[in-house]
């Protein structure tokens, strides 16, 4: 599959499958697992499609851009990690 | 929750998708105040939804503008490192500047870059021996055509795109009122192209802020939950419009936007917003 088209469909996942579950969410009460993980799901996809580019990139052996996408996930990960700390 | 308050968030979280889609830009400016004045919530509260908010609308409307080819990817990634390095740069010298010299340098860089983008025409330089390392294509749907460029001056883009993460992080408005003119006027990337990018990135800058927000406990999950199905519905109408619109109107409509956005920030420091 094309790199694009794959980004592209990591992204569309998440926000489907995230969407689906905050709505039942919204539809049952105010705080219940299904907005939990429906917000989760939503919110880590933009992390799923820098890993999916990364990938896509290194199969294309694109090594320039591919170190470009490891080294945003790195600092993504390593931000989240000290900010929780 | 109150289905007139789900409604106000719904319809809130859409008016920002749209911006985000057609402008590149997350929607902070307008999210935050309202979401306190309106809503009735705390800064952090309003913070930590407007960040979902921004992280929906941007998946959304990336899911289609990487698929089109309007984003670009690679350009997006590396300028997301550099803007990156600004943000914790920024985080550790705002301790040592006052909020209003911050706040004037930005509104400035907004109003300067509001201007040119109006007075300017947009430069696209062509691509000479087709296939560089910063040569991109994509199919303007306004008019059929295959537009190909050539990134420019990506030392100068990157170095400002630093000034963008500096900025963002050190008076919390998104720097995408900063990296659309940077990619436009600097690096000479087409508007739409630049605009989508930027869609593309702010989703990546939010979601760090907001995953450790949702860790942490202070995201509200029903107001959360209300802003993300309305930025995705403002995500799906501003990435049709955009893929239609005339590059000149959208650069018109966003120096507008820019200068609206200055004005807003103004406001908000000055206590009156």
């Amino acid at each position: 599959m094309n790199m694009n088209r794959a980004i592209a469909w990591t992204l569309r996942a998440g926000i489907v499958l995230g969407l689906i579950l905050i709505v039942i969410g919204e539809a049952i009460s105010e705080d219940n697992p299904f907005l939990y993980y429906g917000l989760l799901v939503l919110i880590a996809s933009p992390l799923f499609a820098v890993i999916a580019a990364f990938i896509g990139l290194a199969q294309q052996k694109e090594w320039f851009w591919a170190g470009i996408a490891g080294s945003v996930v790195i600092i993504v990960v390593l931000g989240v990690v000290v900010a929780m700390l | 929750m109150e289905i007139i308050i789900l409604l106000g968030l719904i319809a809130l979280g859409a008016g920002a998708g749209v911006m985000g889609a057609l402008f590149g830009l997350g929607g902070g400016v307008i999210f935050v105040p309202v979401l306190m004045i309106v809503f009735g919530l705390a800064p952090v509260e309003a913070a930590a939804i407007s960040l979902v908010g921004i992280v929906a609308g941007s998946v959304g409307a990336s899911s289609v503008f990487v698929e089109k080819g309007l984003a670009n990817v690679r350009l997006g990634l590396l300028l997301e490192v550099t803007t990156t390095i600004g943000a914790i740069a920024g985080a550790i010298i705002a301790g040592y500047l006052q909020d209003w010299i911050l706040t004037l340098i930005f509104c400035a860089v907004m109003i300067y870059s509001a201007i040119r983008m109006i007075m300017s025409p947009e430069r696209v330089v062509e691509p000479k021996d087709g296939e560089g390392r910063m040569c991109f294509t994509y199919k303007d749907e306004a008019n059929g055509d295959d537009i190909s460029y050539e990134v420019q001056n990506v030392g100068k883009g990157s170095l400002a795109c630093v000034f963008a993460g500096m900025m963002s992080s050190m008076t919390g408005v998104g720097g995408g009122a900063i990296k659309v003119p940077v990619m436009n006027l600097i690096m000479h990337v087409p508007m739409k192209a630049a605009s989508s990018t930027s869609s593309y990135m702010i989703g990546i800058t939010a979601f760090s802020g907001a995953i450790t927000y949702f860790f942490s406990g202070q995201l509200d999950l029903a107001f959360a939950g209300g802003v993300a199905i309305g930025a995705f519905i403002g995500a799906f109408l501003g990435t049709y419009a955009a893929r239609k619109i005339d590059t000149r109107n959208l650069r018109r409509y966003f120096s507008v936007v820019l200068i609206i956005m200055a004005v807003l920030v103004l406001l908000r420091v000055g206590g009156i917003l």
